[in-house]
């Protein structure tokens, strides 16, 4: 029988722009073609390793792990045997980037050498000389290394080809036949071109020189290398016998855990199971035996599944946080567990709130669970760095994130490639931008080029760009994952230096991370929870005292009646439209509603219409019932409705029988992609238990489909809880320290749903004032001047930047400016720059010293261009104050807010809209606080600036508008029909007259839009609408 | 020396069996092929695509010769003459 053919020499998209297919789309090939073993061997590097090894599992083909690297200039490569040899490729591969630019490797033969055991080695993509050939045997010996003979029906390939085997021959080296595939099928080679084209930033035309002469280089079979390298049978062979001979598993849960250093006659679980006691007294009061028997559950899984060491090492983490005053909270499935609690990585009691522990882990996980913790973006580098100093550099790294290819960059970058003018390409790349057009077929439309729909360069521009996405650009490290590991980070997984001095990146991302089973830990920074740390520092310098969230009762009735009013502006995970769109109709009222508010008003429930069941419920008008008495207790929660993974852990257990781990397996496996043979035999699975438990087999299938429409999208309760937590919190701060809380969300932009602006609105609203900026009284960031005034930071003049704001705030603590001059003189040493000064006078941040605004401008441009310059003088200071100014009108109020606008991006007097009332009142327009007593039904102009602009993928095609005005908002809905009529108007405009017809249901109102006047135009001078989908 | 013909002259050429080709049937030169290499040109495909498959055949037992076979025109060419 003839020996498979198995390629050694296979580039995916993970050697950055020089392959044109994924992974799995090479591993399906080589099976489709019958392939026993596959290699993957992208350039310097092992980025998609862990996915092919994955795919390459699961469809049954041996996986062989390589890589090609520059050794001496030259490309060799490197096929791991085991895992000594993978360790050597690692080192390798981590020394070869070391020193050199980002996305670049190489080393020597002397280096590679030194890591030679456990490896092969082929002599890669271009023929090797006799010299070099017997300098890589004298260096590694010749049973290790091998000969390429390649053929992609170039013009000199048959006789190279033939050189080659002559030469291996002479110098008794075996051979190998490959193809050095860049790509799984031929009709990926345009893609390939393309790439190849954007590697190097040129069009195709420019890269001519550059690309392959034809479309050989993609995965062959057995009769296709046969074809062309026919006359040396025992290359063809070679593949399969070396892929026989690498077994990689990448299986390192024996050096997982770096080790936590316990105290002296300890072990990790006995101290742990101390901290837990502990900290369960300082948590409970009094402990009560459901707390005892979960934390007594809790530890002996922990101790079964050997994850002490891991609860400690995040245990120390928040340790480390609380010491230094760093804010930080678990998020995620880590907050189902009492341990985590009592430990105090999380927030939210299991107890309480009914949180389900095998969610987060149980005895059957063969994965290390997620422990996601949230700190303040500001101070989470000092986590990150703690880490790095307990567990040393050689054990540490961040675990990379591939940045991939998402339409406006495919747009810009196919486009620019294909040759098309700068123009165009920055006009359609823009477009996708603006709007996210569903389609690359829409962004046509939007960008004016539907004539060019059906031309040939149009359709290879949408289907290449098509192809690219989600294909890896570059790499980036991720902005919070940790890789902590037992042994040497360079023993596991190769590591690139960082663009931050001594940090190394890990080629692995977070899930690869995940699927090995190694520790990760995921710092995430969350702006939200600096803004309450802010606030709480603001309150404790006014009043004295801190409040302590901890202990803040969760039932005031305050806040759950300004969320019912959807009164969330500024409020964390709330605040957004469709959230506040929902508010009013479910009205929450306890603690727990706000927990399923959080979790359904998200993309997936409300594509799965799990929402309108809940809120028909929440609102009496269907009865609360429930499949099975069985589902009683577990769905009571949330009114019979399934609304968390949790609950289908519970549903798998307590009606279909199931294990926790089988149920764990059975949601994840839910969640996935699934065969129609996997989903039949889980469906099968479910109902045997279901009928074991006296369920009928009609209310099995009936839950199954439930579960089955859930599972796509279902959320973790722990984490809607923890969440919850902190949404609570935030809003009772802004109800009970409004202007401490407005400054912190103003001092920590960008955050949250909403420009500044409309925070600032939305403050004034609720009764705290704003001051502008003012040169003696404004801090470096917006501070409060008593309970119910903010006084505007210098963080809210444009150009200043922080080195202008420390050197104003430096002289100034010598004492306050007592004119412009005074200012000029002093800022001599350090001076802003121009701009920053420009925009200081014009803000009217010298108002208060006497001169106006305009006088002092003239004053100052004429010092700075006046007479003294021209004449080549300019002895004086180049602030000095020197002629005579005209009569200056002052600047009107209108003037003022169109200033603000302009420099701070807010107002801190009158709403931009009030300027134009008149006008509107001409319009026939009502504000918002008067239409939201316009009647449903009818028809009603309202106006205001734009917002928000949404176009969700859930609604089907409508879009959402907010307006705002002096007294609040409006929300407006477009029908398909009408947008297109009027897309160009909506979008150009920053000021819109809208006319529609009234909605009105459950105290929430939305006018249904008929036609639409713009009235002024998108002005750079005016902040940005919140645009997405 | 060679002689490049520019642009190429069409011929028409029978196939051998095996699928190269095995005679020149109408052309300014005739005769048995024998092919000595081959090789594919496929580029400009954003543009005017080109798609050949050239074979380099001795006519007649004398003369060294290119021949393309057009792809996307299904037809037969002569572009060089070994002389």
């Amino acid at each position: 029988m003839t020996e498979p053919f198995v390629e050694l020499h296979c580039h995916s998209n993970y050697s950055f722009l020089d392959g044109a297919s994924h992974p799995e789309e090479l591993v399906e090939q080589a099976a489709a073609l019958g392939m026993p073993a596959l290699a993957l061997t992208d350039h310097a590097g092992v980025y998609g390793a862990v996915k092919f090894l994955n795919h390459a599992r699961r469809v049954g083909i041996r996986p062989v792990l390589g890589t090609e690297l520059e050794v001496d200039g030259r490309h060799l490569v490197l096929l791991a045997r085991n895992m000594r040899g993978w360790s050597n490729l690692t080192r390798l591969v981590s020394l070869a980037h070391k020193d050199q630019p980002k996305g670049e490797a190489r080393t020597t033969l002397e280096k590679l050498a030194e890591h030679q055991v456990g490896l092969f080695v082929l002599t890669g993509c271009k023929p090797v000389g006799e010299r070099r050939l017997r300098q890589l045997q004298d260096a590694l010996g010749k049973d290790d290394v091998f000969v390429e003979l390649q053929n992609h029906l170039q013009p000199e390939d048959g006789w190279l080809a033939a050189g080659q085997a002559e030469l291996a021959a002479r110098c008794k080296v075996r051979t190998v036949a490959t193809n050095n595939v860049h790509y799984h099928l031929p009709a990926r080679r345009p893609l390939h071109d393309v790439m190849t084209a954007i590697k190097n930033r040129l069009t195709l035309e420019e890269a001519r020189s550059l690309l392959k002469p034809n479309s050989e280089w993609f995965l062959k079979d057995r009769r296709e290398m046969q074809s062309v390298l026919g006359a040396y049978p025992e290359a063809l062979a070679t593949g399969w016998e070396l892929a026989q001979e690498c077994a990689v598993d990448l299986d390192f849960s024996q050096v997982r855990f770096p080790g936590y250093p316990v105290p002296d006659g300890e072990t990790p679980y006995s101290y742990l199971y101390q901290l837990c006691q502990q900290g369960a007294r300082e948590r409970y009061h009094p402990i009560t035996p459901p707390v005892t028997k979960r934390l007594q559950k809790e530890l002996e899984v922990i101790e079964k599944t050997g994850l002490a060491e891991f609860f400690l090492i995040n245990w120390d983490l928040m340790r480390f946080a609380k010491e230094h005053g760093v804010p930080g909270q678990g998020r995620g499935s880590a907050a189902d567990s009492i341990v985590a609690y009592v430990l105090g990585i999380t927030r939210v009691d299991p107890i309480e709130h009914n949180l389900l522990f095998e969610r987060f882990l149980h005895e059957e996980m063969k994965t290390t669970p997620d422990i996601d913790i949230d700190f303040s973006t500001e101070h989470r580098e000092q986590v990150i760095q703690y880490v790095y100093d307990k567990y040393g550099w050689e054990r540490t790294g961040m675990v990379c994130n591939v940045v991939t290819f998402q339409p406006r960059m495919a747009a810009r970058q196919v486009g620019k490639a294909l040759g098309f003018p700068p123009d165009v390409v920055d006009k359609l790349a823009k477009s996708v931008d603006s709007w996210f057009p569903e389609s690359l077929e829409e962004t046509t439309q939007q960008a004016g080029f539907e004539h060019l729909t059906g031309s040939a360069p149009w359709r290879q521009f949408t289907t290449l760009c098509n192809q690219a996405l989600n294909f890896p650009r570059h790499l980036s490290i991720h902005v919070g994952g940790m890789l902590v590991t037992g042994e040497p980070l360079v023993d596991i997984a190769p590591v690139e230096p960082a663009t931050m001095p001594g940090r190394v990146v890990v080629q692995f991302d977070k899930d690869d991370v995940e699927d090995l089973g190694l520790i990760k830990m995921d710092m995430l920074g969350l702006r939200t929870l600096s803004v309450v740390a802010e606030c709480l520092d603001l309150v404790e310098q006014r009043t004295g005292a801190r409040p302590d969230l901890d202990r803040l009762p969760l039932d005031d009735p305050r806040v759950y009646e300004t969320v019912s009013e959807a009164d969330t502006i500024g409020v964390f995970q709330i605040e957004s439209r469709a959230q506040m769109q929902t508010l009013p109709r479910t009205r929450p009222n306890c603690f727990n509603d706000l927990v399923v508010e959080v979790a359904i008003i998200r993309p997936g429930p409300i594509q799965g219409n799990a929402v309108h069941p809940y809120i028909r419920r929440k609102q009496g008008r269907e009865p609360v019932t429930y499949l099975h008495p069985l589902l009683e207790p577990i769905l009571r929660d949330t009114l019979g409705v399934i609304l968390y993974q949790e609950q289908i852990l519970e549903i798998c257990i307590a009606v279909a029988g199931m294990t926790a781990g089988q149920a764990d397996g059975f949601r994840r496996a839910m969640n996935r992609h699934r065969s129609h043979i996997e989903m039949r035999s889980l469906h099968d699975g479910f109902l045997e238990g279901c009928l074991q438990n006296d369920v009928s087999t009609g209310i099995a299938e009936e839950l199954f489909h439930a579960i089955e429409g859930f599972a796509a999208f279902g959320f973790c309760r722990s984490h809607a809880a923890a969440f919850a937590r902190t949404s609570y919190e935030t809003a009772w701060l802004r109800i009970e320290h409004p202007a401490e809380y407005y400054c912190g969300l103003l001092n920590n932009q960008p955050m949250g749903f909403y420009h500044p602006s409309v925070l600032v609105e939305d403050a004034k609203r609720h009764g705290t004032a704003l001051l502008p900026v003012d040169i003696n009284k404004s801090a470096d960031r917006c501070l409060p001047e008593g309970s119910d005034r903010i006084r505007l930071g210098l963080n809210y003049v444009k150009e200043l930047g922080s080195g202008g704001r420390e050197a104003i705030k430096i002289e100034r603590a010598q004492g306050a400016f007592g004119s412009f001059d005074e200012f000029s003189e002093r800022m001599r040493p350090n001076p802003p720059s121009a701009e920053a000064i420009q925009n200081l006078i014009m803000v009217g941040a010298f108002e208060s010293l006497g001169t106006p605004r305009r006088t002092l401008l003239w004053r100052w441009q004429e010092s700075r261009r006046g007479r003294g310059r021209r004449r080549g003088l300019d002895p004086e200071p180049a602030f000095r104050l020197n002629g005579k100014e005209p009569d200056l009108p002052s600047v009107t109020p209108l003037e003022s807010t169109g200033l603000e606008y302009a420099i701070s991006e807010l107002s801190t007097g009158r709403h931009l809209v009030h300027y134009w009332r008149e006008r509107l009142d001409a319009l026939g327009v009502v504000d918002s606080l008067a239409a939201a007593q316009v009647p449903t039904g009818r028809t009603v102009r309202v106006g205001g600036l734009v917002i928000v602009r949404q176009a969700p993928g859930t609604a089907k095609r409508l879009r959402f508008f907010t307006l705002e005005d002096e007294q609040g908002h409006v929300n407006v809905t477009f029908y398909p029909d009408v947008y297109e009529r009027y897309r160009r108007v909506a979008n150009s405009n920053s000021i819109l007259v809208i006319e529609g017809v009234m909605q009105r249901e459950d105290g929430v109102h939305s006018v249904l839009a008929k036609s639409v006047l713009g009235l002024q135009g998108k002005d750079r001078t005016l902040p940005e609408s919140h645009d997405y989908r | 020396m060679t002689r490049l013909c520019d642009p190429p002259i069409p011929v028409e050429v029978e196939l051998s069996p095996a699928g190269a080709p095995g005679r020149i049937t109408h052309g300014p030169l005739l005769g048995p092929l024998s092919p000595t290499a081959r090789w594919l040109a496929e580029t400009d495909w954003w543009a005017r695509p080109v798609a050949r498959e050239y074979w380099k055949v001795i006519l007649s037992s004398e003369l060294l010769c290119e021949v393309f076979h057009d792809l996307h025109q299904d037809q037969w060419f002569l572009e060089r003459i070994y002389d």
